[in-house]
């Protein structure tokens, strides 16, 4: 379903992307490991249309996105989940899904969505009228991710939602999202937290310096002793 | 002696509605679309002299000139957001362009309607002279109105900001943009109904301005020194804010005139700014941002 060619990306005169391939089909969890600075964030944006492709293409089910403002992107069904949660913390969490909801389609069916993310998520019932900057980072996180299925996405784009949590609660939301994915909806999650990343998805890229240097099944790369060396140390 | 203390705290809260309405403008522009825009200054005198043009030559009753001067208002203030978009001004540029644009706006104001003051014409004005007392405290109708007008902005935008979809984009705009933007928000359009929103709500402070003073281009410098108070005192963007520090800075400077003369007046709400600069930037009615 996502077909990305070739997609060069930076910032400035600071190139941070070079000549990037990557698929996500329907129904996969596909996952993006790197270490801190390789270019995660700045591939997942350039997905989500919030930073420009310098040259190459992202396509979703034959729709260009390669130059579509972040608001239309969302509206061909793709939502993002941001590194660091970035929810409204002035907003309280009800008000965090309905901005998730936004775009006319998703708005249309807001309450049907609403009911299947607070049984996905029931802190986001209990915590309905708090202030989202008030919530633990793990309930923080889910709120981030209801938000985004707020939005109805064919393609959830995770951005290291392991990030600052305790390992239980990262279990929980890796539960979770292989949850939302056996009810259809697509998964790119972009990880350093390279063991789990590989053990949830079926495939996987490894991105370095910007450059992919290793794709392949996900169990394959877990295995492979050149990469437990580099990501595990063992 | 009491009396006349009372007097005037009663005249203040009630003028401090007025000042609600003149600053809730600016306020939301500064505190949403971070938009320092001093030709709201301008709108304000326009809007006033508008009232006063209408009822002059047509016999208007002034308040009918809101039907003109709203949707008047907001088409200028969507047109000026249009043009910070276009040319993406920032915070600082946008100062020095919207006092431009202000300047400008006063030697229009002069030309057309000369330096000479003008007032409404009690014959097509009621409200002027229409006043009533409770017990031996005096209250002016035209106050109480714009009072009542600022009561019902404040609400009105609370409903609004808490309530809709556009009040929530509005709010996420100021927490996040880009986050906002990758929902689905046009944060350009939500910009540009928000600043017609606003600049309408400073042409009506000038209807309801023209129905009680007399109107010459340069009162709208005086106006800097009782709206900046307000804006910072009651919180970039809050609305609610706005009215309460309306009021206050209202009743200091009424106080002011009544106990040490006029001119203390305006130190005294140079003061109310400077205090609430140093000691509460974020404004006494909003939360100190966490996060
Ligand atoms: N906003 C930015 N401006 C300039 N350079 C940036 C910006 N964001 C990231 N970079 C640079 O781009 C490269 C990739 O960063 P990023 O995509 O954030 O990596 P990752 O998510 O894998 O940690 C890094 O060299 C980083 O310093
Ligand atoms: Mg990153």
């Amino acid at each position: 379903m996502l077909e990305v060619r070739g997609v060069s990306a930076g910032y400035g005169t600071a190139q941070a992307l070079w000549d990037i391939d990557i698929d996500v089909a329907e129904g996969e969890i596909v996952t993006l490991v790197g270490p801190n600075g390789a270019g995660k964030s700045t591939f997942v944006n350039v997905v989500a249309g919030l930073s420009r492709a310098w040259s190459g293409s992202v396509v979703l089910d034959g729709q260009a996105l390669t130059d579509l403002p972040p608001a239309q992107v969302c509206g061909q069904g793709v939502a993002i989940v941001p590194e660091g949660r970035r929810l409204f913390p002035d907003l309280t969490v009800t008000d965090n899904l309905d901005i998730g909801a936004f775009h006319p389609a998703a708005r249309a069916k807001r309450d049907e969505t609403y009911e299947r993310v607070s049984s996905i998520f029931p802190i986001v019932v209990e915590r309905r009228n708090q202030r989202a900057g008030n919530l633990s980072g793990g309930e923080q996180q889910m709120v981030a991710i209801g938000r985004a299925l707020m939005a109805r996405p064919q393609l959830l784009l995770l951005d290291e939602p392991s990030l600052g949590l305790a390992p239980v609660i990262v279990e929980q939301i890796f539960d979770v999202i292989r949850e939302i994915n056996q009810t259809g909806t697509s998964v790119l999650i972009v990880e350093q937290n390279v063991v789990e990343a590989l053990e949830l998805a079926s495939r996987a890229y490894v991105l370095e310096n910007g450059r992919i240097v290793r794709q392949g099944d996900a169990t394959e790369l877990l295995n492979d002793e050149s990469l437990q060396k580099a990501y595990f140390g063992m | 002696m009491n009396d006349v203390l009372n007097q005037a705290i009663v005249s203040g809260i009630l003028i401090g509605g007025l000042y609600a309405v003149m600053s809730v403008g600016i306020s939301l522009t500064w505190g949403v679309l971070k938009i320092i825009n001093l030709a709201h200054f301008s709108f304000i005198l326009l809007g006033a002299y508008v009232t006063y043009q209408l009822s002059t030559t047509l016999g208007w009753d002034p308040l009918i000139a809101l039907v003109i001067v709203i949707p008047g208002g907001f088409l200028a203030g969507v047109i000026m957001q249009v043009f910070f978009e276009l040319a993406k001004v920032d915070e600082f540029q946008s100062l020095i362009i919207s006092f431009g644009i202000f300047i400008i706006f006063q030697s229009v104001t002069r030309t057309i309607w000369t330096a000479d003051f003008r007032r409404i014409d009690g014959d097509t004005n009621p409200y002027e002279s229409m006043s009533f007392f409770v017990g031996d405290i005096a209250v002016q109708v035209a106050t109480l109105i714009a009072f009542g007008v600022a009561v019902a902005i404040a609400i009105g935008m609370t409903v609004l900001l808490t309530r809709t979809y556009f009040g929530k984009a509005v709010r996420a705009i100021v927490e996040d943009p880009e986050i906002a933007r990758a929902y689905g928000i046009d944060v350009r359009r939500v910009a540009v109904l928000l600043s017609g929103l606003a600049t309408a709500f400073s042409a009506v402070a000038g209807v309801f301005i023209a129905t009680f003073q007399s109107l010459s281009p340069n009162m709208s410098f005086g106006w800097f020194g009782i709206v900046f108070p307000v804006v910072i005192l009651g919180g970039l963007g809050s609305t609610v804010g706005a009215l309460g520090a309306g009021v206050i800075v209202g009743v200091a400077a009424g106080v002011a005139t009544t106990e040490w003369g006029p001119l203390s007046a305006s130190l005294v709400t140079f003061l109310i700014l400077i205090a609430a600069l140093l000691f509460r930037p974020q404004g006494l009615f909003t939360r100190q941002s966490s996060t």
